[in-house]
């Protein structure tokens, strides 16, 4: 695992724009950063991120099984005990899961960590699955990068195959795909997805998750006062079991993707369970809930809410003191701790590995890179090759 | 190879490569013109194996756009509560019973007046009929980023009907004659023929990442952007 600096392809806005990807550059801030790349060996990819991604996602799966089967564990991930059945029907049901995104500590020689897992609104999608494919690929051919360089880069092909394998398993309605209205990094992940789906064959409608409504079969309408019976929406399930509508969903019977268990994984009350169940595996960090500190053995620790987005309320602990923390609107609900680890450091910058899982398969990465180590919701995506 | 083999495909292109100067000053001019009703031109299939004739290379395409016609034909085909009501306005030999669990959702169906002078519905029980499907009429194949618009398309024969030999959506919008291959029809033609829904509330979801935001915003603190951030992770 290198960094490279690298001039930045002369054209790479005016192609950002021809594929609408409008939120290369946010806040006046860049997000988009082809001024350097990361080099993998294929070693590295398929043995210290692949091969673990799909082991961690199995010991993932694993926890929600226990946890729909233990009020204990409902309480400990803060799940409204009213969805409680929602949630376990879900997964007796085994609906189906879309994607989800990992993030994880590599450093190109020790064992990756996994920090947590985004498996119910991943972000960062369409610059990993697309815009960094179409970067290989002028990089490939302006000879800037090795001949026959590749890139752990499967995430498009395994969307759509696998939006073609729910058209296939479900009747044919429309899938609706719903984001917040003000967010245009949202609307841009979902437009994405919606693509692929459409490519997939599927029906597509998208509804701001602020304009769904109530039909009066007590079923979910969007604005045109269409039902909504399948629905990809980029709003995290803490929210939705939480606000006015939460009381109707069980009776609305939408195809949610993400399904309703997903907020199992999604929460980071799952990496003390995990490091219970797992205690000592090389892919884990130490990970506490607040009454078990007794057993904790570790002096430097990080604070993390259980629903937190974007590194919001996240507190760096050494030795009891907070050294660092970074501010936001989380944490009411109940927080984990876990063992510090350094983030691998190129030049100024803090890289974080996102392992990208499709259905139930690695498919792909992505590497963020952030000043501090808090990685935030200003980090920068950086495109990265793997070496022929 | 560890990556997607191609992922350029046209449905991701949002804009056209590097407009010459000629080609915006020719949208300029095109886009100072007020518009006069857009009407697009769709073509009438029987089936999907008429498609495919017309689209040897989209054959999964035309199969789900036949597919979703037949789905909106079940569930929004204008209702009778008899046969021969069905057929004084379809003709002799032109109407099936409806299936019985489409009934429900379809129960409003004719609340508003309806252009082919179709008669207004009863709102529940069983023993319904409705016309067959003769066809259904598609918008452009290749015009938009969605699989194109669909509407099942119904004719009549019945002496005395306004509709007789003509081409006529479920929602009673006069699209073409009978025969047609080709029609030009208002968007408004391609909409589902339901009753609209009630909708007896809305704004349910979203209260929460609205608290988060506003919460945000009045934190100046944050060096962290704190307006229209994303709810994903």
């Amino acid at each position: 695992m290198q960094r490279h600096l690298v001039t930045p392809r002369s054209h790479w806005q005016a192609q950002a724009k021809e594929y609408g990807f409008h939120f290369h550059t946010m806040y006046d801030e860049p997000y988009w950063d082809e001024s350097r790349y990361y080099a993998f060996t294929l070693d590295q990819i398929e043995n210290d991120i692949e091969a673990p991604t799909e082991e961690l996602h199995q010991m993932c799966l694993e926890v929600v099984e226990e946890a729909v089967n233990s009020e204990n564990l409902m309480r400990r991930f803060a799940i409204p005990e009213a969805h409680w059945d929602l949630i376990a029907a879900s997964w007796r049901m085994k609906e189906p899961s879309l994607y989800g995104r990992m993030d994880l500590v590599y450093d190109g020689k020790n064992p990756a960590k996994f920090l947590e897992y985004n498996a119910d609104t991943p972000t960062s999608l369409y610059e990993s699955a697309f815009f960094q494919w179409l970067w290989l690929e002028d990089r490939l051919k302006d000879g800037s990068i090795a001949p026959g360089s590749d890139q752990f880069n499967g995430i498009q092909e395994a969307l759509i195959n696998r939006f073609a394998q729910l058209k296939s398993q479900w009747p044919p309605l429309p899938l609706h795909f719903a984001s917040c209205e003000e967010s245009i990094e949202d609307r841009g992940t979902v437009q994405y997805l919606e693509d692929c789906a459409a490519e997939a064959g599927l029906e597509t409608r998208y509804s701001a998750i602020e304009h769904f409504g109530l039909g009066d079969n007590d079923q979910f309408v969007d604005a045109n006062g269409e039902d909504i019976r399948a629905c990809f929406k980029l709003y995290p399930w803490e929210f939705m079991l939480r606000e006015e509508f939460a009381q109707y969903i069980q009776k609305a019977q939408v195809r949610w993707l993400e399904p309703a268990w997903k907020s199992i994984l999604s929460n980071k009350a799952i990496l003390p369970v995990l490091w219970h169940n797992h205690k000592g595996h090389p892919n884990l960090l130490p990970a506490y809930f607040p009454d078990f500190m007794d057993t904790c053995t570790e002096s430097k620790l990080v604070k993390k809410p259980i629903y937190s987005r974007e590194g919001a309320n996240i507190e760096i602990i050494d030795n009891g003191k907070v050294v660092e923390s970074s501010g936001g609107e989380y944490g009411e609900e109940g927080v984990i701790y876990q063992g510090y680890t350094d983030l691998p450091k190129f030049g100024d910058d803090h890289a974080l590995i996102g392992s990208w899982i499709v259905g139930d398969s690695a498919a792909g990465m992505s590497v963020r890179e952030d000043h501090s180590r808090i990685t935030q919701d200003l980090s920068r995506f950086v495109p990265h090759i793997i070496l022929p | 190879m560890k990556r997607s083999s191609n992922v350029r495909r046209a449905r991701f292109r949002k804009s056209a490569p590097m407009v010459t100067t000629l080609a915006i000053s020719v949208s300029m001019v095109l886009s100072g013109c007020a518009p006069a009703p857009k009407q697009e031109e769709a073509q009438i299939y029987r089936n999907a194996a008429e498609c495919k004739q017309v689209y040897p290379d989209q054959p999964g395409l035309c199969d789900q756009v036949f597919g979703s016609a037949q789905v909106d034909h079940l569930a929004t085909a204008p209702r009778f509560d008899g046969l021969a009501q069905c057929e004084a306005d379809f003709g002799v030999g032109n109407c099936e019973a409806a299936p019985e669990n489409t009934l429900a959702q379809n129960s409003g169906y004719g609340d508003g007046s309806v252009d082919g002078g179709q008669p207004q519905q009863a709102s529940s029980g069983g023993g319904w009929f409705m016309p067959m499907m003769m066809g259904y009429m598609m918008g452009n194949m290749m015009g938009g980023r969605s699989a194109p618009r669909q509407a099942p398309v119904y004719s009549s024969s019945a002496p005395n009907s306004p509709i007789k030999d003509k081409l006529v959506t479920g929602k009673g919008d006069v699209v073409g004659n009978r025969g047609d291959r080709t029609v030009r029809a208002a968007p408004s033609a391609f909409q589902k023929a339901s009753a609209p829904t009630r909708v007896t509330r809305s704004g349910g979801f979203g209260a929460m990442a609205a608290q988060k935001s506003q919460a945000a915003a009045r934190s100046s603190t944050s060096t962290s952007r704190n307006t229209s951030r994303s709810f994903g992770g």
